[in-house]
């Protein structure tokens, strides 16, 4: 079937051509306005310390042989004022790891207890626990100083009678008291991610299983671990990249091995002298959360989704 | 290197411990049915244990002699308590053996805190008892809260220093340009509203003084638009020393042109909404309109920004954070979030918005402060400030001058934004995608546009998301800290509650740092009040 060509008027369609094209300008324009800065950043870390105070870094192009790694390896060599960045990398990856992997361990059965179990005081558990998303962290630092510092004693109030709740760990100053506090504030986020990704498992599953006289335990490990990987790797991406880029924890809790951000901190916060070095800084903080974050992105948004958009 | 060994052990050990407590614990559970005495003989040993060590670390039993090695006098309290603990409860529990059907209740009832209590164990010592910890640290006597007796005298402080919270000078938000454009704007969405809604349901006569308002409302609209930007380039050349945004919102009412058009369409379209009102039947407004809807939001921000730039303290500055960050991403997430959709290389510029998400703040200030730099002489080496050069303007220090005060906030702002509106985005246009076809199939059929489509299907759907995103981005900004810390560190007026907070702690003054947590809570129980609402009709 051959249809009568309408043909339009032409202006009419360019028109129409050019407003359909809009679109993808207003947002490659912010795209523009959203990267230039990180470029300039990094083409600015490879750049001496001359060249970024007397012309701006998109003049770089012009001479190509006055780009240098000596920035980089100053930041790496270790110098009486100031440690390599490696070891400010390895207190770094001292606090990430465990405080990715013990929150989910955690989390993930405290998910599987409030989605596949009944017991009373559930839903209020549950919702306070959730609920705990939204407290300031700061309300927690003074008396977890603390408690990291002296442990914990409780004063019965008339009768002057002083007793250890908790004793002195040992832990303050530690990269343990920091692990520990992320474990802590990033359990609510967790257990609310997992439960909603847990309970939508068809229960038709989990009755064949108890009928075959599997135990919960069972249950969960063979049949609920595997099957929620998604949502574990999708919170793991979540709080590998909190905690790589908190500072404000490190900072409160800790006054030496720093991780890298509150080495980029003092970096910054002595203005003036190696001014150039900020730049490389900044950048080895940046790789590592920029690779995770491009390789596994498609986890990332799945754990934005499952704790913004339904919950 | 030791740290990273010391990780590894620690890693290793805690996952190790936490299987063992966890596997024992469910092991013990099982045990209640078949073999009760073994049962109560685990929780008679946890009892021992905690007893122990309570007796141990309070000196309740006199320490005797060292043994030596590992296995100190401490530790044989410990393990003693444990094992007398185990004996007299499997005694009990043999003697004392409750009928199948309770020791089936038992096991039930027992099972979930198994699994449920290591979260809220932590939970409870990490964050719930601290927090009450801090409210009442903040109630105490003397800098760390070890002297006797209670006191308001921290919050006092913080309420009566004009550099924390003052209300000094809020007549002058009345007559702060910005404001009167607020209201101004006001009045045209309200009339917008009334045109919207009398062109669907009105009479013959509101329709038509409703198209010849719209067609008022449009001449408004272009001119708001044009104004500011003829203003902004003139101004540029003019006052050096004002920052941009400041140079936008006042030229739209300081251009003469503009502030008499919008003042009189105001006024004018208020009559012609009043006098319809009282020659016919009322109409129901309609705030959904693109144009009313879009009019209120400007309102709404001329408004806020009007009122939190003239009140200058911590605490408003906190607040002004909060509202135009919060606003500024969704708003603008939204609207890539839109556009997206019909551009090309939508997936690819999605990922480069999002990407600042992935950046420390500490990074991001380092970032921006380098883009806002301002060299006094010679070429300037911060982008914008080059730009500005290469137009011919002069430069300006974006926040590191006082003279920009109170726009320098701003551009810290700014930088929130920037991380801020890829969340934004990525949640809203999921939100949009999962809009059920047929509606807007249905909505095709009866012939909307697909701007109608937009703000009267697809906004309504999406409303429960954006609240989502709104209320999160409260929360985030609330407590904002880093960006502040690393750029400016509070100085000329951009100081923040959390920052203050970490000052306070730094200088060992725990009981007002613990004031300032509670002020900041209290900036968020609100939302903290609504997200309980949300997950218990979830729940329900």
């Amino acid at each position: 079937m051959t249809a009568p060509a309408t043909i339009p008027p032409p202006t009419g369609q360019r028109m129409r051509q050019l407003l359909g094209s809009l679109p993808t300008w207003v947002v490659w324009l912010v795209v523009l306005l959203w990267t230039v800065p990180t470029f300039g950043l990094f083409v600015s870390s490879f750049r001496k310390v001359v060249d970024i105070n007397e012309s701006g870094w998109w003049t770089a192009w012009n001479d190509l042989d006055n780009l240098t790694f000596q920035n980089y390896r100053d930041i790496f060599r270790e110098t009486a004022a100031q440690p390599s960045m490696w070891e400010f990398a390895l207190n770094s990856v001292a606090i990430v790891i465990p405080a990715t992997i013990i929150p989910i361990a955690v989390a993930a059965f405290a998910a599987y207890g409030f989605a596949w179990m009944e017991f009373r005081g559930r839903n209020w558990l549950f919702i306070a626990l959730v609920s705990m998303i939204a407290l300031p962290n700061q309300m927690a630092f003074v008396p977890l100083l603390q408690l990291f510092n002296n442990g914990a004693r409780l004063t019965i109030p008339g009768l002057d009678w002083t007793f250890v709740l908790i004793p002195d760990l040992g832990i303050g100053n530690t990269a343990a008291a920091v692990w520990l506090t992320h474990t802590a504030f990033g359990l609510p986020l967790a257990v609310l991610l997992l439960h909603n990704f847990i309970s939508q498992l068809p229960r038709s599953v989990f009755e064949a299983a108890r009928i075959d006289g599997a135990s919960h335990f069972t249950i969960f490990w063979r049949l609920v671990l595997p099957l929620a990987r998604p949502a574990l790797a999708a919170f793991a991406v979540f709080q590998f990249l909190w905690t790589w880029n908190d500072y404000l924890i490190a900072a409160v809790l800790l006054t030496d091995n720093e991780p890298m951000t509150v080495a980029l901190v003092n970096l910054v916060g002595e203005r003036g002298s190696n001014f150039q070095l900020r730049f490389a800084s900044a950048f080895v903080i940046m790789v590592i959360p920029l690779i995770v974050f491009f390789s596994l992105q498609r986890h990332f948004v799945r754990g934005l989704l499952a704790g913004s958009v339904k919950g | 290197m030791d740290q990273f060994i010391t990780m590894i052990i620690t890693v290793v050990v805690s996952l190790a411990a936490a299987a063992i407590v966890f596997v024992g614990a469910d092991r013990a559970v099982d045990q209640a049915v078949p073999r009760w005495p073994v049962f109560t003989g685990a929780a008679g040993a946890v009892a021992g244990l905690v007893l122990g060590a309570a007796a141990q670390h309070n000196g309740w039993v006199p320490a005797g002699p060292a043994v030596g090695g590992p296995l100190k006098a401490g530790w044989l309290i410990i393990l003693a308590g444990a094992a007398v603990g185990a004996a007299l409860a499997a005694g009990a529990g043999r003697l004392l053996q409750p009928p199948r059907e309770r020791r089936n209740a038992w096991e039930s009832r027992l099972r979930p805190w198994v699994f449920a209590g290591p979260a809220l164990a932590f939970v409870a010592i990490g964050l719930v008892i601290p927090g009450l910890r801090t409210v009442f640290l903040s109630f105490k006597n003397g800098p760390r809260g070890r002297e006797p007796g209670f006191t308001l005298e921290h919050y006092t402080d913080i309420f009566t220093d004009d550099e924390y919270f003052t209300v000094e000078g809020w007549a002058q938000i009345f007559t702060s340009r910005l404001f009167i454009a607020g209201l101004a704007a006001a009045v045209v969405a309200a009339a917008a509203a009334w045109a919207s809604a009398a062109r669907i349901v009105g009479t013959t006569k509101q329709i038509a003084a409703a198209s010849r308002l719209m067609k008022a409302l449009g001449l408004a609209a272009a001119v708001l638009v044009v104004a500011p930007i003829v203003g902004f380039v003139e101004s540029l050349a003019r006052d050096p020393n004002q920052s941009a945004i400041m140079d936008v919102l006042t030229v739209i009412v300081s251009s003469r042109v503009s502030l008499w058009v919008v003042v009189v369409l105001a006024a004018g379209s208020l009559l012609v909404w009043t006098l319809s009102r009282i020659r016919s039947q009322r109409l129901e407004l309609d705030w959904g309109a693109p144009s009313s809807s879009m009019m209120l939001a400007l309102a709404a921000v001329l408004l806020v920004f009007g009122a939190l730039s003239t009140l200058h303290a911590v605490v408003w500055n906190n607040v002004w954070w909060v509202v135009t960050v919060a606003g500024l991403s969704t708003a603008l997430g939204l609207m890539l979030a839109v556009l997206a959709e019909r551009a090309r290389g939508e997936r690819f510029a999605k990922t480069l918005i999002f990407m600042p998400m992935a950046i420390s703040m500490v990074g991001a200030a380092v970032i921006w402060d380098f883009m806002y730099e301002v060299q006094p002489t010679g070429n300037q080496t911060g982008l914008f400030n080059a730009v500005l050069q290469g137009l011919g303007f002069s430069s300006r220090g974006f926040f590191i001058n006082s003279s920009m005060i109170p726009w320098n906030n701003f551009w810290i702002m700014f930088i929130m934004v920037w991380i801020q509106t890829g969340f934004a985005m990525v949640v809203l246009s999921a939100a949009i995608r999962a809009v059920p076809d047929e509606l807007l199939e249905a909505a095709r059929v009866d012939g909307a546009s697909e701007t109608q489509s937009f703000w009267r299907v697809v906004m309504p759907q999406i409303r429960p998301t954006i609240i989502v995103v709104v209320t999160t981005l409260i929360v985030i900004v609330t407590k904002v800290f880093d960006l502040v810390k690393a750029t400016t560190n509070g100085a000329n007026r951009t100081n923040v509650l959390a920052n203050e907070m970490f000052d306070q702690l730094r200088d060992r003054n725990f009981t007002s740092s613990s004031a300032f947590a509670v002020v900041l809570l209290a900036l968020v129980v609100p939302v903290m009040i609504f997200n309980i609402r949300r997950l218990q009709k979830d729940l329900a």
